[in-house]
């Protein structure tokens, strides 16, 4: 067997032991009675903001409109130095239950660290400027601090009115991220609390401090660190919120470079406290899938690139080499169609691929029906399929790159 | 608290996945195989339909009419055939028995229609261009040249499909018909075709064989 066929049935089977382990954690949790929605606790919400004119009046309208009881809720706005009129219109929201902070500018984390320094509730949520919450998210988070050892919670995230085709692939994205932490949160493996939307306990903070203020991805360092002290972080899959995606190439490059930067950074860091058996299965299963999955989808990814490219060149070839001419392409590939559904159903390996396909549809479904999504996602599906994971290697190789060549990455926008 | 119990029982979750997952995976190469020798069988049978059409097709030829409706059909079905062949060789190996059998029956078939042919080009006044295409797989290099040089010919017979009759014969083959073929028209390498069973070419371009319309 050639080492590309190996690789493949290796991820394969990996991706199946996955799937089953995480959908009986999945379905085994289902039995487990939590209450739907809460408002015992007191809540603190952060919004750190950095030249947000364009969307931090929509998020407090948003976010004042949640239902929650008002005595138990405050808003403490954190303007970032912002050099736009971000801080005069949020000040324009300022009463009793808004607070409005200026500072100057030095990242999200200190931003964040700020705004604990004046809240008073029990639970802090954190909440990006251009987060629109669903009424009722914050009461079906609060819900989920049901022990004492749970200190924080993630909820659904999706993304807010998706318009360019870089917003659709991060909109499926993100609807497939809603079932994969509803299956983690059976091995408490959830090890990152997004920034966009989060709730934690305040006493956390005290005791282990606030966010770490020289982390590029605070969010992804805190949910470790909760991680690292045997901690539960929960998840509401049905708290929904969403947020607005990057809309160009670029945007969204940058996006993914901090983050997977971010993610190496912090993993080799919580790397003797997270691996291992003593961690349970994020220790043993979690965490080292996803270190397998990212090498073997870089490897496989660019030896497919590089098969298909060379097959291609060689097809152009003996196009040219019987004087192709474009009407005859029905006839000239008929045949080629036919060897295409002929080998479809009898090659493992193409069966492995309408599996996966299929069951990432099925997560999908999942998610719509946790969110209460109604518009349809087929078309948005089709381009994921087609292109995510040659995406996905082409952002970690550019993070790959930085990190080799000790490149400098800052917070900038998402 | 119960919960908490169950996150931390997850050893068995592991050990049940661990049987799930493997049963699932087995299960996906059982299917596959089973396919597989689905195709196996129908072009078995599709090969035993070919040999009737030719014994049939000689039988008739004592009352020999110029009929060449068979003829074309059994050359359609041989194209078929050999692509289903072609595919069957890369699922089961160059060296599974079954495909080999196959092979060699279907060599053996070809050059039966090929006489036939020869017999319809002396008797009925037409002018069949035969091709005998000898390729090769057995290494990658040979594979790659063996295939664009099928294609050529594909094309070209799809072309002229009134006029030629192609024959594909894996030179690696190891079985007294091939190796006559080969000593007969002294073709020492693959991939080359012997046209009219006088000229041996390396064909690059389709129109080099445009000279021989």
């Amino acid at each position: 067997m050639e080492v590309y066929s190996f690789l493949v049935y290796a991820l394969a089977y990996i991706g199946l032991f996955l799937l089953s382990f995480y959908l009986l954690s999945f379905y085994q949790l289902r039995k487990v009675k939590i209450p739907e929605e809460k408002t015992d606790k007191t809540v603190s919400i952060l919004i750190p903001a950095y030249n947000e004119e364009r969307d931090i009046a929509r998020t407090l309208k948003s976010i004042l409109s949640i239902d929650y009881p008002k005595n138990k809720l405050e808003i403490i706005v954190i303007d970032d130095g912002s050099k736009d009129k971000t801080l005069e219109i949020a000040r324009k929201f300022s009463s009793d239950r808004v607070r409005v902070f200026t500072k100057k500018n030095e990242g999200k984390g200190r931003a964040l660290n700020y705004g604990l320094s004046k809240a008073k509730g029990e639970i802090i949520v954190s909440m990006d400027a251009d987060t629109i919450v669903g009424k009722d998210a914050l009461k079906k988070l609060i819900a989920r601090f049901y022990d004492d050892r749970v200190m924080a919670v993630t909820s659904a995230m999706g993304i807010y009115k998706p318009r360019t085709f870089w917003q659709r692939v991060q909109h499926i994205e993100y609807y497939l991220s809603v079932f994969m932490r509803k299956s983690l949160v059976g091995i408490n493996a959830i090890y990152i609390t997004s920034g966009a939307f989060s709730a934690y306990r305040k006493k956390f903070f005290d005791k282990y401090g606030g966010y770490d203020e020289d982390n590029i991805t605070e969010d992804l360092e805190i949910a470790l660190r909760i991680q690292s002290h045997d901690y539960v972080i929960e998840n509401a899959s049905k708290a929904a919120f969403y947020t607005v995606g990057p809309a160009t190439f670029y945007q969204l490059l940058m996006q993914r470079r901090r983050w997977y930067i971010g993610l190496m950074r912090n993993l080799w860091n919580y790397r003797r406290k997270l691996f291992g058996f003593k961690k349970g299965a994020l220790g043993t299963i979690v965490l080292p899938s996803v270190v397998v999955a990212v090498i073997a989808s870089i490897i496989l990814v660019i030896y497919s690139l590089t098969k298909i490219s060379g097959e291609i060149a060689s097809e152009l070839d003996s196009l040219n080499a019987v004087n192709f001419q474009f009407y005859n392409i029905y006839e000239m590939y008929s045949y080629m169609l036919n060897q295409f559904f002929y080998v479809l159903f009898s090659h493992p390996m193409y069966l492995f691929a309408i599996f996966f396909i299929l069951v990432t549809a099925c997560y999908l479904a999942f998610s719509r029906r946790e969110m209460q999504f109604k518009e349809g996602l087929k078309v948005d599906f089709v381009i994921f399929i087609a292109i995510y994971s040659i995406l996905f290697v082409f952002w970690w190789l550019v993070s790959l790159f930085y990190i080799g060549f000790n490149r400098t990455v800052k917070w900038g926008k998402k | 608290m119960k919960i908490r119990k169950y996150r931390e029982l997850y050893l068995g979750r592991i050990f049940l996945a661990f049987i799930i997952s493997t049963i699932v995976f087995v299960l996906f190469f059982i299917f596959a195989y089973s396919i597989s020798y689905l195709n196996y069988q129908k072009i078995s049978s599709q090969s035993g339909i070919i040999e009737n059409s030719i014994v049939n097709f000689e039988e008739t030829l004592g009352d020999f009419e110029c009929n060449n409706e068979l003829l074309i059909d059994a050359s359609e079905r041989f194209d078929d055939a050999a692509q289903k062949l072609n595919l069957l060789e890369k699922r089961f190996g160059k060296q599974d028995r079954r495909v080999l059998e196959l092979k060699e029956r279907y060599s053996e078939l070809e050059y039966r229609h090929f006489l036939i042919t020869k017999k319809f080009n002396l008797e009925c006044n037409t002018s069949y261009i035969t091709v005998f295409f000898f390729y090769s797989n057995r290494n990658d290099d040979k594979e790659e040249e063996s295939e664009r040089m099928g294609f050529i010919l594909t094309a070209f017979e799809r072309r002229e499909a009134e006029k030629i009759m192609i024959y594909a014969l894996d030179f690696d083959l190891n079985i007294g018909l091939i190796n006559g073929l080969k000593e007969q028209y002294n073709v020492t390498r693959a991939p080359f075709v012997v046209i009219n069973e006088k000229d041996i070419v390396y064909v690059r371009h389709i129109n080099e064989l445009e000279k021989y319309l």
